[in-house]
């Protein structure tokens, strides 16, 4: 089983590697089926690790295969930590990245860079898959870095659009910011542990004197490395505010929306929390910043998408705002709660992506919603696919989202605090949010009339396109009932506080009663008035929400204040640059420096006349003053 | 009486005399290597003059030495000048400051 | 006032004199036969020292060998004497240096009491140059040997540096040939010129 595991990572380079060199010989759909075969190959060696994992109970695998770097104590290895947590995670993302694959073969066909597409999405799912397995904090920096280089890649996919080199230049640097602080908090539980080693670190956590350790800025050590690491996590899984490369990155073709934004990389923080709770257990500060974080990112990124039209970006925000669940889940020490939206999600957020990309392709690259209209008709598999992922997102009764979201509701009330109750409030309204943005969607592409022009030319894509479709929706149905499972996973090494989960029926009849159902009827009937029927769209031009429209149509500036930080930034290094480089450095030390010498050298120069009565001169003159000084001293 | 201070004041103002010499000096190199041997002499006088109040003998085997290295050094100075004469068809110091920086 | 004191005085005096004459001199000839006459009265000296051997070699080495040597160079370079162009800061700048240094050292004679280091002179029975050359070959034999290395040395340099050797064959001269110039070789001439 072991062997088998090592081939998953490797199946995946070979694939990029085959793909990504190939020659012309290759062609694009050999090329596509066969980086689809890899994939589903390494698809099924996961499936049989979980299954093996799920038969014995608490198996961990763990294996530290190769000494990487060992510099004295400084030990890095390359090795996999496998246990329930790492296994599913590595399911979801091998299940959607062959999903992808499959449907990037119709997807892409038309496209000249076909193979390095492909190429592409295997590294991004290796390096990916690098992250879940890891058992060090490094190797999964590494998994981490390459995740981020490769979603670069992608974003800019179509390199030749002005706009996408920009996305992906965004995307890259807002996740710098994160990558710095992430690889500050790495250092700062090195420090402290003298380890990267997972195991080694959670071992040696009660030995830890966390009493007497410095603290910073008012926080404790800990505090602030687990802070330094969630920031990190915060670019990577579009937090506010490192929210803002996530909607530019909707530039990349749809799958790719599909891969990074429903399981890959946006989830690798939320991942990257979940394996180090035993560390993130034992803050305080950052739990509350944690939860604040997530529960704001879930509301006012939900508000976002009410108001944008086009598709990509309205499933962009709503990805941010689940995101933001899941954040908010970890803030409360709910980690297999938030993984299990995590899990949830990858199925009815990937399902959305490929809905939306199958529309755009039968509307030739069109992705303005109000140019769309009336799809239902002529896209019936897309709109029944559509429909199953948008209930699910919405926690529609019985739905996978229903049980993801509404645990996290309810461990969110059970936890008594005050901060936690306004973020229950806060994720109850971004419920409500949610219901009236997913089904605004739904209902202005789907419903009404057709507003682009003719109709009849709309046709269903092929099956390759619709397979995929098909397979998604039925996990989105039915993925939820493996709630058990995700709330009896304990997290490596730590056992979790008790969720009182008593039994299937219990849950869905509760979850009916909860608030949250009141918030998705209430959105369902705010929805079906406000869009559904496009003479009542005049009902939105009231003054009231014209300026709140407006408002939220800013984004809230937080592009702008990058910028404007950016902006001073750049001035202030621009005058460091003038005044410290340039002044300082290069016109006083490096080049002033000479110039002194030469003046000085141009002076000394004279005494060098070349005549010898001057040397002469000199030589006496030295020997006198010499012999006077001495004089002077002894009598 | 003669005494020993009489002896040094005189080796120290013929000293003196040839350093003088050395600086007045600006065109004839020959001068210039006279004025050294000059003192070299009152060098040699002291060194004499030592040995002789403090019934020494070294003093007098060092001005043995002395003046062979004179005379070594003053054999090398004239071939220097005899071939400086044949480059430059002069010997004057003034002439001779290629040396600079 | 006995003799000795006499002849001292008489035998310092002129080789002061004859010194200050030799650095202000212009004939090169004149200067030389000065050094002679420093020379021989410095040997008187040395005598009065009781420094026989080094008198000798004094007379016979130096004004023999080298100072011949000097007259030599003199007559063989042909030198046109020119006026000595010695301005008169020059002249005040050296006078006032060595009048500095004698200052300074006549401190350390006059500060410095002798008498510790003065002994009852003996005269040797041997006679100076028997003492001498025991000195020399015994203590100061590798000195010695050294000396004449040192004057083989010489002989060698002086030698060396004015042997002029004539070009018989047509080997290549490299620094002749780096210092050769394109105008030293080729001229352009202009049509009219021709």
């Amino acid at each position: 089983m072991e062997l088998l595991l090592l081939f998953i990572p490797l199946l995946l380079l070979t694939s990029s590697l085959i793909v990504g060199l190939s020659s012309n010989n290759l062609g694009k759909i050999s090329a596509g089926i066969l980086s689809s075969t890899l994939v589903f190959v390494a698809l099924i060696f996961s499936s049989i690790i979980l299954f093996n994992i799920y038969k014995h109970e608490d198996q961990i695998l763990y294996e530290n295969f190769y000494n990487w770097i060992s510099i004295s104590s400084l030990e890095i290895g390359i090795g996999y930590l496998i246990d329930k947590f790492s296994a599913v995670m590595l399911f979801v993302v091998l299940l959607i990245s062959f999903v992808v694959h499959v449907y990037s073969i119709s997807y892409m066909s038309e496209e000249k860079d076909f193979k390095r597409f492909f190429s592409y999405i295997a590294l991004f799912t290796f390096s990916m898959i690098l992250l879940v397995m890891s058992n060090n904090l490094i190797q999964l920096f590494i998994g981490w870095e390459g995740v981020g280089l490769v979603s670069y890649l992608l974003i800019g996919f179509f390199y030749k659009k002005e706009s996408a080199i920009k996305a992906n230049l965004k995307a890259f640097l807002i996740n710098r910011i994160g990558d710095m602080f992430f690889i500050l908090g790495i250092a700062m539980i090195y420090a402290l542990f003298d380890s990267f080693d997972y195991r080694t670190i959670f071992i040696n956590i009660n030995k830890v004197d966390f009493e007497n350790l410095d603290s910073y800025f008012g926080l404790s050590y800990l505090d602030l490395s687990c802070l330094f690491l969630f920031i990190g996590a915060m670019a990577k899984s579009a937090q506010i505010p490192l929210h803002v490369w996530l909607p530019d990155s909707m530039e990349g073709p749809t799958p790719i929306s599909a891969l990074i934004h429903a399981a890959t990389m946006v989830t690798a923080g939320i991942f990257m929390v979940g394996r180090l709770s035993p560390l993130f257990e034992l803050t305080d500060f950052t739990n509350s910043f944690i939860l604040i974080i997530g529960s704001s990112t879930a509301l006012f990124m939900g508000l976002i998408a009410i108001y944008e039209n086009d598709i990509k970006r309205v499933i962009a925000y709503s990805t941010i705002s689940q995101l933001g669940y899941m954040v908010a889940a970890l803030g409360i020490s709910a980690y297999t709660v938030s993984f299990f939206h995590l899990f949830t999600h990858a199925f009815f957020k990937a399902l959305l992506f490929l809905c939306a990309g199958s529309i755009i392709m039968s509307l030739h690259h069109n992705q303005d919603i109000t140019k769309m209209g009336g799809l239902r008709s002529k896209l019936p598999v897309t709109y029944i696919c559509f429909l199953i992922g948008t209930l699910s997102i919405i926690g529609f009764p019985l739905t996978s989202g229903f049980f993801s979201k509404d645990l996290i509701l309810e461990v969110m009330l059970d936890n008594n605090s005050t901060i936690s109750f306004v973020s229950y409030n806060m994720l109850l309204i971004g419920a409500l949010v949610t219901v009236i943005y997913s089904l605004r969607l739904l209902f202005i592409v789907f419903h009404g009339d057709f507003r682009g022009g003719k109709l009849s030319s709309i046709k269903e894509q092929s099956m390759i396109i619709l397979l995929p479709l098909i397979l998604l929706a039925i996990f989105s149905l039915f993925s939820g009932y493996l709630i058990k499972t995700f709330v009896d996973m304990p997290i490596y090494f730590y056992g979790l506080k008790d969720i009182h989960y008593e039994g299937m029926l219990p849950f869905i009849s509760h979850g009916i009663l909860s608030p949250a159902s009141i918030a998705l009827i209430t959105g369902f009937f705010a929805a079906k008035i406000l869009y559904k029927d496009e003479r009542k769209f005049k009902m939105l031009n009231s003054a009231i929400t014209i300026k709140l429209k407006s408002f939220i149509q800013t984004k809230y500036k937080f592009d702008e204040l990058f910028i404007y930080s950016s902006n001073k930034t750049k001035k202030i290094s621009s005058l460091l640059a003038s005044k410290f480089d340039i002044g300082l450095i290069d016109g006083f030390i490096v080049n002033g420096l000479p110039k002194k010498i030469n003046k000085l050298s141009q002076i000394l120069k004279s005494l060098s006349s070349g005549y010898l009565y001057h040397y002469a001169f000199l030589f006496v003159f030295s020997i006198v003053v010499i012999f006077g000084i001495i004089l002077a001293r002894i009598l | 009486m003669i005494t020993m201070t009489h002896y040094l004041v005189f080796s120290l103002l013929l000293f003196c005399i040839s350093i003088a010499g050395i600086f007045i000096n600006r065109k004839n190199i020959l001068l210039l290597l006279m004025s050294i041997e000059l003192m070299l002499l009152s060098v040699n006088t002291n060194f004499i003059v030592f040995s002789h109040f403090s019934n020494d003998i070294t003093g007098q085997v060092f001005v043995f030495f002395i003046l062979a290295v004179a005379a070594a050094e003053s054999a090398i100075g004239l071939a220097i000048i005899v071939a400086l004469y044949r480059v430059k068809n002069s010997i004057e110091i003034n002439l001779i400051n290629k040396l600079k920086g | 006032m006995d003799i000795l004191s006499i002849l001292f005085y008489l035998v310092a005096s002129v080789i002061i004199l004859s010194s200050i004459a030799l650095i202000v001199v212009n004939n090169t000839v004149h200067a030389a036969l000065l050094l002679v006459l420093i020379f021989f009265n410095s040997a008187i000296l040395w005598l009065m020292l009781q420094a026989e051997f080094l008198a000798i070699v004094l007379v016979l080495v130096y004004v023999g060998a080298v100072l011949v040597l000097f007259l030599f160079v003199i007559m063989l370079l042909d030198i046109q004497v020119k006026k000595n162009i010695s301005k008169k800061m020059y002249l005040l700048f050296s006078v006032f240096i060595s009048l500095i240094m004698f200052i300074e050292l006549y401190m350390v004679i006059f500060y410095h009491d002798f008498a510790s280091i003065q002994k009852e002179i003996t005269i040797s029975e041997l006679g100076n140059t028997y003492d001498i050359g025991l000195s020399l070959f015994t203590n100061y034999i590798f000195s010695f040997e050294v000396t004449a290395f040192i004057l083989l040395v010489a002989i060698i340099a002086a030698i060396a540096i004015n042997l002029n050797v004539k070009q018989r064959s047509l080997k290549q001269n490299p620094g002749k040939q780096v210092l050769e110039s394109k105008e030293s070789r080729l001229k352009i001439l202009k049509d009219e010129e021709l």
